[in-house]
């Protein structure tokens, strides 16, 4: 097997039925929401035997195919700077991190329908790999099976670039901190009870709230690897945070008015905030993530920008990242993981109480609507 | 008889005479002077015997004289063997002595080569490297941090019978040499990082594979054991997998390096800070590696997830359904490749009844083939106990358990 237009195809076929999958499991309402995995067998042993068997074939497939597709990445496509260098350029062409065939292949598969010019792609062949290799993550990571070695990867080519780019490496990023704080609070409670302390409390200053909208969530991306691999970043960034709230940390969701407006627009490729519409979606959004919530979480608006200097970050207990507003898809650079120094600055900032926030839990649609109204006229000032 | 006195006297004075120029002669093989001594001793011989030759036959003191001639040849000759072997001897003290200095010397040439280069990995230099690695974490207090290529299981575990972990724990902690009980005495955290293959797919497992996971699992289990033990969080011990590219073992400012040849006992392996004299060196060298090794393991994953995750699609291959019932575990170790393992000859253990048995050394532990796949099993049966959601199901934090990837928490496999 080798890396051609064929797999590619057969890859992102995949990836757009997970990832459709996925989208309707993150809006579930239930109260015995978990999260949501592809196939999962356990719950299909009922089934009749013919059809729990056309389900356990399906799985195999995807599985054998996610994991030959990954090792592929992992094998032909290759550290190419490095190389390059070893061999002294013997591989020809500018040093990149990728191997142009392997670039051409994956236009020619059609996958994305229009393929950047050569001018546009130039020195994005790393941010290619990256895409696609997270996105073999996370199809494994639904399929129960974490193999954490296309991450390595990714992680090894964004400390050499200085952050990942904008879009799905993005999103996981965000998923690992939200992940990374739970499982420190389960390692604790391990021993013994599970308690909740400030020690846990996770803060964020959200540049493109998913957590407030459906249509943010399934937003169009202009990058270079499908829709459908965003979509599944995002989803498993708010599947993250939701897993975050059911196990009852701390938390404090700070949203930006400005930030919200603009990627709501964007989203919705319209030129106007729609208050009302952007209330109902919020309340059902909100509902569905917080609907046993503990004291210690808060989703908040900042009726405008922080004067601190803290750019939209998500910041766990030992982990965090800050990532640029990108609601233009001019903008390639997502952000980077924050230093262990910045971390604590930016969580000190982002905790202090007078931020000049705004609870935005516990209200009524009517109530919503009328901050969002005062959203929608950034001229005046906010009624809250 | 005045006379007789006399010419009694005058026979010894000629004897005298003649055993000692003969027996100077001797030594001087009748050369020089001593020529003219020989003349002068036959001389008064001659006018002694013609003297006499009225009273007795002048033949006798010839005979009598040859005698002498005789006895002092024999003595000189004697004399000489015992000057040659003193010489000799003296000669042979002084060759010994040169050797002595040569060996010395060499001795101080291989000493600081090995340093140099390194103790080979064999069977003989891996335990000595063992040993004095875990002298080193039970001294170390702050930070264990290494590359691991070959997840070492001491041979106590394969010589366990019956209940198995508790037999293996209650013995190895007295146990020198285990690393159960070098653990127990460390109070560093401790950081192991593997580069272990990516699964693909329909992958077919070979003996060496399934033995990484094995001595992975084996040794989660033991860093579980010891974290219990501890009850202290901030001291981890933890397993990443991670694409390490150096072999590096760093325990507090100790620093060793394995230069990795075909095959692990080809490798060899160095104390890098043998030759640095001052704690600042040692420091500045143990910081570095160190370093290198934590951005590794902080890219990496955790070694449970990798494990789990190699049970699951082995589990969706032997086509069984829930990994933690006991009945189907093995089923899906097959898939891993076990029951090779188990049939090729390795350094973990010898079966009964195997060619390889007649060569095997005391080190080695002799097992039935049927306690090798129960010890096997239950290396995994006891991770999956330690590393799955149990103790967290009874603590009623269920959602919480709802991730395919775990921490130190894991869901069943399904």
């Amino acid at each position: 097997m080798e890396l051609n237009a064929t797999t590619f195809s057969a890859f992102w076929a995949d990836v757009q039925e997970i990832a459709d999958f996925l989208t309707r499991q993150t809006r579930r309402h239930d109260a015995d929401w978990t999260l949501p995995r592809v196939y999962v067998e356990r719950n299909l042993s009922n089934l009749p035997r013919d059809c729990y068997e056309h389900h356990r074939s399906t799985r195999a497939g995807l599985l054998e195919r996610t994991l030959g597709f990954t090792q592929l990445l992992l094998t032909q496509v290759g550290n190419m700077p490095m190389l390059n260098e070893t061999l002294g350029g013997a591989l020809g062409g500018t040093p990149g991190w990728v191997d142009r065939r392997w670039v051409a292949e994956y236009f020619q598969s059609g996958v994305v329908s229009a393929q950047p010019s050569a001018k546009d792609m130039e020195g994005r062949d790393g941010e290619l790999l990256m895409e696609q290799l997270t996105v073999a993550w996370l199809v494994l990571y639904f399929l129960s099976v974490p193999m954490g070695h296309a991450w390595e990867r990714v992680r090894r080519i964004a400390d050499e670039q200085g952050g990942y780019p904008a879009g799905v490496c993005m999103a996981k990023s965000i998923g690992d901190v939200y992940r990374g704080a739970r499982m420190n609070a389960l390692r604790r409670a391990k021993e013994g009870p599970l308690r909740p302390g400030d020690e846990d409390l996770v803060l964020v200053l959200s540049a493109h709230p998913s957590l407030l909208s459906s249509d943010l969530l399934t937003r169009p991306d202009k990058k270079l690897t499908p829709d459908a691999g965003h979509q599944l970043g995002r989803c498993y960034a708010l599947l993250q945070l939701r897993l975050l709230v059911a196990l009852g940390l701390p938390l404090r969701y700070i949203v930006p008015t400005s930030s919200f407006r603009r990627a709501w627009e964007y989203a919705l490729n319209s030129g106007r905030f729609d208050a009302g519409r952007a209330a109902a979606d919020a309340l059902h959004c909100l509902d569905s993530v917080f609907h046993r919530r503990t004291g210690g979480q808060s989703v908040e608006v900042l009726a405008d920008s922080l004067e601190s200097g803290v750019p939209p970050c998500v910041l766990g207990p030992r982990s965090g990242v800050y990532m640029l507003d990108t609601a233009s898809p001019d903008i390639r650079f997502g952000g980077n993981r924050v230093s262990d120094r910045l971390l604590s600055t930016y969580r000190h900032r982002l905790g202090r109480k007078d931020l000049g926030t705004q609870p935005l839990l516990d209200q009524s649609e009517a109530q919503l609507a009328a901050m969002f109204v005062a959203l929608a006229n950034p001229g005046r000032t906010p009624a809250f | 008889m005045e006379g007789s006195i006399v010419k009694s006297l005058a026979v010894v004075c000629i004897s005298i005479l003649w055993f000692r120029t003969f027996r100077l002669s001797a030594l001087a093989r009748w050369r020089g002077w001593r020529r003219w001594l020989v003349a002068l001793s036959v001389l008064p011989a001659i006018v002694f015997a013609l003297a006499m030759q009225a009273a007795y036959e002048p033949a006798v003191f010839v005979m009598a004289l040859v005698a002498i001639y005789v006895a002092a040849e024999h003595y000189s000759g004697l004399r000489e063997a015992a000057r040659d072997l003193k010489e000799g001897n003296r000669r042979l003290r002084r060759n010994v002595d040169a050797v002595n200095d040569s060996v010395a010397v060499v001795s101080a040439k291989v000493r600081e080569a090995t340093d140099l280069v390194g103790t080979l990995l064999n069977a003989e230099g891996m335990d000595n490297w063992k040993f004095e690695l875990y002298g080193e974490y039970k001294k170390s207090t702050r930070r264990v941090d290494g590359v691991v290529r070959y997840f070492d299981i001491d041979p106590l575990w394969w010589r366990c019978r019956s209940g198995r972990w508790a037999e293996y724990f209650k013995s190895a902690e007295d146990g020198d040499g285990t690393l159960f009980n070098a653990l127990l005495a460390c109070s560093a955290t401790v950081q192991f990082v593997a580069d272990l293959p990516f699964p693909g797919s329909r992958m077919s497992w070979s003996a060496a594979q399934f033995r990484d996971l094995l001595g992975l699992a084996w040794q989660l289990v033991v860093f579980a054991e010891v974290a219990r033990r501890r009850n202290n969080p901030n001291k981890y011990l933890r397993v990443r997998i991670s694409g390490a590219p150096s072999w590096m073992h760093v325990v507090d400012s100790a620093t060793y390096q394995v230069v990795e040849r075909h095959s692990l006992a080809q490798s060899t392996v160095r104390r890098l800070d043998k030759n640095l004299s001052t704690d600042p060196d040692r420091n500045r060298l143990s910081d570095w590696a160190r370093r290198n090794i934590r951005t590794f393991a902080f890219r990496g994953t955790p070694g449970e997830e990798y494990l789990l995750g190699c049970l699951r699609i082995a589990t969706l291959e032997a086509g069984e359904d829930d990994v933690l019932k006991g009945a189907s575990l093995s089923a899906v170790l097959r898939e891993l490749g076990m029951f090779t393992f188990i049939d090729t000859p390795g350094t973990d253990f010898i079966i009964v009844g195997k060619p390889d048995e007649v060569l095997a050394s005391a080190s080695i532990p002799i097992i039935t083939r049927d306690d090798a796949l129960t010890l096997c099993i239950e290396v995994f049966e006891r991770f999956l106990q330690d590393y799955c959601f149990d103790p967290l199901e009874k603590a009623g934090l269920k959602d919480a358990l709802e991730d395919g990837t775990t921490g130190n928490v894991a869901e069943r496999l399904a």
